[in-house]
């Protein structure tokens, strides 16, 4: 057992060493570029078909998908990876709906974040304030979450302390992102991607292969896991339990439509370089994510068989117990190799924008503005402007930007190292939260001419206190999820609000930029 | 392909485009809910796994693909993401 762990760690090791490399690469490569800011968060808008699928897939698809997920598919049956099937819209709804809007925005604003968005098309410091905050709350703590995710896993599997886990990977996704800014994440975001694709497949194989077939493996079901090919089955235990149709079909909603309101994947928006490579990545995509939600959950379903007597603590432990003992060392460091790269590709990506958002909300918007033009008082982006006018603040930038990631970078490790109980409470809100807050200033901001910040403001915070609240009291009927209720009526607020406090004619400059 | 179009002529198709992807988006949920709940208590199975998985999940699957192609050959456009800028109207004051 003892060599297998080292080969696992050497595959692991090697793997996160080829991530940093390609930090360092593009950190070399692109230096002393023209425009930075541009550069550094969404890589000068350059992103082709392949690259922009995959970096839309990989921070879509997170530690849970992994892990977590397959895990309950292993007590939950089929209905789990039905779940799991649901998210097949994700990059085909985030290119198709937002796609365009924010290629032509953002290059019109010169935009790199989706605050940058807020501020043009809402002209309003509350709304880029309350969804700022929102943003970087929401995201380190589910950094945070992700973080104690992959050291949790290389802990299992390499018998290596928490801690030191926690240290190797996290220095490496901190120093790739820090260095090699968008360009590297979306890198790293394609080569994790077809490492989970590999994954996905090895995970099958041995599987299947292990249980002697499909055949027996289905016998065994049918003894072993009753109702497991049910639609609706629920946990495992002496009655067969259901899952309120409310609840299966409002994954729909937190998993389907719901993620247009996802600032991490609608950023992505900003970066690709033509229409062409974004109706590709469309394609891709959609065919990688498939592949990916659905093998992975079906792995897991057909794996409760070989973890019927393992006496697991919980079902995460499912796929790593499963991994380690049926797999080859080879195998098993290369698959494992997938829900880290699962984790590193959410996090750098929550990294960058984090990082982004606060460099230029908070440093160039509001720190150096107050130092240059003090006297002005409007809410207008005035980076691009101020790196130009102001060589001297634009000179700092760089290494401000990088300093910003790194900060935030180490701060998150460390936090994982010992999490507050806070954390864990927050995340439960955290990728709801993110939908609640973004869906209609995003969408309603895109396609709604009269939504102004007053509607913005008032349906978010509407959204954000119904999901919280709904979340905490389970009185919504048929087991309907807390987003569905947020998302309703924050739309209603947002319309109605939108509608009342109209002007007559929207800001002229404002309907030149977006629409 | 056409990418000469004006502003609001592109405006117009995004909104085309966005249409349509929440019409394919709609096809699925419905697939996939119709065909989980309406074959659920169906016996037919599949190399084992019961039909109302297979038609629903994979399925799905099946029909985003071929949806998506559809759109991109049929409904979405190539055009220009750049020329506009060149106006410099953001340049003003």
């Amino acid at each position: 057992m003892q060599s297998k762990h080292l080969i696992v760690l050497a595959i692991l090791s090697a793997y996160l060493l080829i991530n940093l490399g390609i930090g360092i690469y593009i950190n070399r490569k692109t230096a002393g570029e023209e425009n930075f800011l541009s550069s550094y968060f969404v890589g000068s808008r350059g992103m082709g078909g392949l690259v922009l699928a995959m970096t839309l897939v990989a921070t879509y698809t997170s530690a849970s998908s992994f892990l977590g997920g397959p895990g309950l598919a292993s007590t939950f049956g089929l209905s789990q990876s039905w779940i799991a099937g649901v998210q097949i819209g994700a990059t085909f709804l985030t290119l198709g709906v937002l796609g365009k809007k924010f290629a032509l925005i953002s290059r019109r604003i010169q935009g790199v974040t989706i605050s940058d968005y807020l501020r043009a098309r809402y002209q309003s410091g509350a709304v880029v304030v309350l969804c700022g905050l929102a943003l970087v709350v929401f995201f380190i703590t589910q950094m945070i979450g992700q973080f104690i995710g992959g050291a949790t896993l290389i802990q299992t599997v390499t018998g290596v302390p928490y801690w030191a886990g926690l240290l190797l990977f996290g220095a490496v996704v901190v120093l790739y992102t820090a260095f090699g800014g968008f360009r590297a994440v979306v890198l790293t975001d394609t080569l994790q991607g077809i490492v989970m694709t590999c994954g996905t497949f090895l995970m099958m194989f041995f599987i299947i292969r292990q249980c002697g077939g499909m055949e027996d493996i289905v016998n065994q079901l049918n003894v072993s896991n009753p109702g497991w090919d049910l639609m609706g089955k629920g946990a495992y235990g002496k009655d067969i339990a259901v899952l309120q149709p409310g609840y299966m079909v409002s994954y729909w909603v937190l998993v389907g439509i719901a993620v247009l309101g996802l600032p991490q994947t609608a950023v992505r928006c900003m970066g690709f370089k033509d229409t062409r490579s974004m109706h590709r990545a469309m394609i891709y995509g959609t065919v990688v994510i498939g592949i990916l939600m659905i093998g992975m959950h079906l792995a897991g379903t057909l794996a409760y068989p070989l973890v019927e007597n393992a006496n697991l603590a919980s079902t995460d432990q499912v796929i790593p117990y499963v991994v380690m003992k049926y797999m080859p060392g080879w195998a098993a460091g290369f698959f494992l190799a997938a829900p880290l790269a699962a984790v590193m590709s959410t996090v750098d990506s929550l990294l960058i924008l984090s990082s982004a958002t606060i460099l230029k909300d908070l440093y160039l918007n509001y720190i150096v503005k107050r130092k240059v033009c003090p006297e002005e008082e409007d809410v207008r982006d005035v980076s691009s402007e101020l790196m130009k006018t102001h060589p001297a603040a634009a000179a700092n930038v760089p290494k401000i930007s990088f300093g910003i990631t790194a900060v935030i970078g180490i701060l998150t490790c460390l936090i994982a190292l010992n999490p507050p109980d806070v954390i864990a409470w927050i995340n439960l809100f955290a990728f709801g939260g993110l939908e609640a807050t973004f869906f209609w200033p995003i969408i309603g901001g895109l396609y709604w001419r009269k939504g102004n910040s007053k509607a913005c403001l008032a349906s978010t915070t509407v959204g954000l206190i119904t999901f919280v609240f709904f979340n905490r009291v389970k009185i919504l009927p048929l087991g309907i999820h807390e987003i569905v209720a947020a998302l309703v009526l924050g739309g209603i607020v947002y319309f109605a609000v939108g509608s009342a406090t109209a002007q007559e004619v929207p800001d002229e400059d404002m309907l030149e930029k977006c629409f | 392909m056409n990418n000469k179009m004006s502003k609001s002529e592109k405006e117009k198709q995004i909104r085309r485009e966005a249409k349509a992807t929440i019409i394919l988006f709609l096809i699925c949920f419905v697939w996939n809910v119709g065909c989980a709940y309406g074959l659920s208590g169906c016996s037919v199975r599949v190399l084992g796994l019961p039909l109302w998985w297979v038609l629903s999940t994979p399925g799905v699957f099946v029909i985003a693909i071929v949806g998506v192609i559809f759109l991109v050959r049929k409904v979405f456009v190539d055009f220009d993401l750049d020329e506009e800028s060149e106006g410099g109207a953001h340049h003003a004051e």
